[in-house]
């Protein structure tokens, strides 16, 4: 019974997917879980830096779905932006828990500024990753700083603040900053966004 | 334009952290409030979670990049 239905639904778009999965549509999810999983996987893996942590924050993302596939609104973003919106939610959550922060050791407060962007997945390709990396690179080491320890490290602001030795108001309006500077560096790159 | 509650130019500023989910839960709450009643905040955070979206396809790794300086 299955099969034809599936069959189908890889021709999907990923808004009629989330319709499917509001009717309680089992393979919709997995459709689902097929495209983006991946993904979902690899940025809880990058913050949690733990298989087994970063495989229960794939999975919550996809019970959200299922549950509440209506906080998906498509006419705000794409899918696979809002969950891995819920990745990095969910594993900056975990990151922020003293159970988490004990077994992730000490290297975050070791290696404040230390490393650097690569091990890129190739669900995007290598070009656009190129094209990310440089963009981030070419940041005032603030922004590029501050954005690596909020957004790999599952730092706060305040957190954030004290490591660089800035005012925490410094530290938010440099990553609004730095966040718009990396959009138009992508823009003027030919990266659709 | 009429400044919808929460303080319209305060909230912006915070745009950024929050799509980074940097944001301690008092300044969430905020931007999350004003959100609801601000479409231009909202337009501005869509867009700041394109760009954070893209950084989950390049992670931090161990590796200092050519080029990088790495602070004690």
């Amino acid at each position: 019974v299955a099969a034809p239905n599936t069959r189908g639904l890889d021709e999907l778009s990923d808004s009629a997917l989330v319709v499917a999965i509001a009717r309680w549509q089992q393979d919709a999810l997995a459709e689902a879980y097929r495209r983006h999983a991946g993904p979902v996987y690899g940025l809880a893996y990058r913050v949690l830096r733990d298989p087994a942590l970063a495989e229960e924050a794939a999975r919550e993302v996809f019970l959200r779905l299922w549950t509440r596939p209506e906080h998906f609104d498509a006419e705000r973003g794409r899918l696979r932006t809002f969950l891995l919106t819920l990745a990095h939610g969910r594993a900056v959550d975990v990151v922020r828990a003293d159970t988490s922060r004990r077994r992730r050791g000490e290297r975050t407060a070791l290696e404040p500024t230390a490393g650097g962007l690569g091990a890129d997945r190739e669900v995007w390709g290598q070009e656009v990753a190129g094209q990310v990396r440089a963009a981030i690179f070419g940041l005032p080491d603030n922004q590029r700083q501050a954005i690596e320890l909020t957004y790999f490290d599952g730092q706060t602001c305040r957190e954030v603040a004290v490591a660089l030795g800035k005012p925490e108001g410094a530290v938010k309006s440099g990553l609004r900053a730095g966040l718009r500077r990396t959009r138009d560096e992508l823009t003027s790159a030919g990266v659709e966004l | 334009m009429m400044t919808p509650a929460g303080g319209h130019d305060e909230v912006e500023q915070l745009l950024g952290a929050y799509a980074l989910d940097a944001l301690e839960s008092a300044d969430t709450e905020q931007v999350e409030r004003h959100i609801r009643v601000c479409p231009v905040c909202r337009a501005e955070l869509a867009q700041h979670r394109e760009v954070t979206g893209l950084f989950s396809e390049v992670g931090r790794d161990r590796r200092a990049a050519p080029g990088q300086r790495v602070h004690c």
